[in-house]
């Protein structure tokens, strides 16, 4: 049995990661998802959340995703990522901020207001404030 | 002699001429530099996201989507892309040839109907085509993935609401610094792989799809066009750059070259003048003894 299955990660503005891996696990749009070697095919949308993967000397990665596109085949793993971000290339202060605007958007809507939009943008500020471990 | 000075005036208005081309130069080089990198970036992303499209459309059917549907092609769609400015070469020029060849090649059993993207192709068309639609200029000022995306929604408008059976785009790609890749690509309907159940060695098992499939369609294939166009836009704008530095790179080589012809013509006046002059003391000298 085929033990690891290649991934790829791609941003509009880069191509992230192209490595092998044992395992993704992938926050898709209805929830989270774990994808090992020999998965069936499946293609999802993303949702905003903790994207983790394993690679072959068994340490582990964690981004934070926001929205885009998966594809899971048996031997490949592909993710088309609006934004895909490390740890450390994550500003906390303005995660911070942006997570405060869109909780007082959220708190006090006026007739302007997008919920839609604010809510995404409270998720994706709680996201990348979770990755850093200050949530 | 009177020739001198006004030789020494041309080496001067010469000299000049290759200053500009040289910081033309200089300039573009910088531009591409910046803009080549853009491209290289982006490509991944556009291939990854047509290869899963592809992937998609060999497991399942899915001409049904509004966007893969293929009408026969009575009014299509050109879009022309070329530079806002000159100076660099037949950049403007191989793709209106380009595109006009293809209307020469399509216009006799289809309606055409002509985008522009950049001024040059628009002011060439101004007189000789009379079908067109929107013409976007200046885009490149100040150029990010929104200004395409404008873009690739008015088209996806005008395919879905059936104006138009079919989009083209005539481009540049960016191949190398010396090389642009003339092209011509059908945008729209979305070209996807045959529907088959062979090829590849795993078992072709349909995908699962969430939260189903035409969703996924819904939000993925104009994702595919909207990043098909920002990808041909930087492509086009990257292979401007280049093509205006090697246009000016030869200019400059060719400035340099004339000044040397012209100095050395004016070296042999000014020697013949001299030598005249001699020749007259040294005869004037003989006469007196």
């Amino acid at each position: 049995m085929a033990e690891t299955m290649h991934f790829s990660l791609v941003t509009p503005e880069k191509s992230v990661f192209e490595v092998e891996v044992k395992e993704v696990t992938i926050p898709a749009y209805e929830g989270e998802m774990q994808a090992l070697p020999l998965h069936t095919p499946y293609f999802a949308k993303l949702g905003i959340g903790i994207l983790s993967f394993t690679d072959i000397t068994g340490e582990k990665k964690k981004l934070a995703v926001t929205g885009g596109f998966v594809e899971v085949l048996p031997h490949k793993v592909t993710m088309l990522c609006r934004t895909a971000e490390l740890p450390e290339e994550i500003d906390a202060e303005r995660a911070m901020e942006a997570l405060k605007r869109a909780k007082q958007r959220l708190e006090h809507p006026d007739e302007h207001t997008d919920m839609e939009r604010a809510r995404a943008a409270l998720m994706r500020a709680m996201t990348r404030l979770k990755l850093i471990g200050k949530m | 002699m009177a020739a001198i000075h006004i030789l020494r005036r041309r080496i001067k208005s010469v000299k000049n001429t290759r200053q500009i081309t040289r910081a033309m130069k200089l300039v573009a080089a910088a531009k591409m530099k910046k803009a080549q990198e853009r491209v290289y970036n982006a490509r991944p992303y556009a291939r990854k996201l047509q290869e899963t499209i592809q992937h998609i459309a060999s497991r399942i059917d899915i001409k049904t989507h509004p966007l893969l549907e293929t009408r026969e092609e009575k009014k299509i769609k050109l879009v022309v892309v070329t530079a806002d400015r000159g100076l660099c070469g037949a950049f403007n020029a191989n793709v209106i040839k380009k595109a006009l060849a293809f209307l020469k090649e399509h216009k006799e059993n289809k309606e055409i109907y002509l985008d522009f993207v950049g001024r040059k192709g628009a002011e060439y068309f101004k007189k000789k085509w009379d079908k067109k639609d929107r013409t976007v200029v200046g885009l490149f000022n100040k150029f990010d993935s929104t200004v395409a995306e404008k873009i690739a929604i008015e088209l996806l408008e005008d395919f879905v609401e059936k104006r138009y059976d079919a989009i083209y785009f005539v481009y540049n790609e960016f191949k190398s610094v010396l090389q642009q890749n003339l092209v011509v690509e059908k945008l729209l309907p979305i070209e996807h792989g045959e529907f088959t159940f062979e090829k590849e060695d795993e078992p072709l098992v349909e995908h699962i799809f969430e939260p189903s499939m035409e969703e996924v369609l819904d939000d993925l294939l104009p994702l595919h066009i909207k990043t098909q166009v920002y990808r041909i836009l930087i492509e086009s704008n990257a292979a401007e750059f280049a093509a205006r530095m090697t246009a000016m790179d030869a200019a400059t080589n060719n400035a340099t070259e004339m000044i040397d012809k012209l100095t050395l013509t004016m070296n042999k006046i000014r020697q013949a003048a001299i030598t005249k002059e001699i020749i007259e003391v040294v005869s004037g000298a003989e006469v007196k003894n």
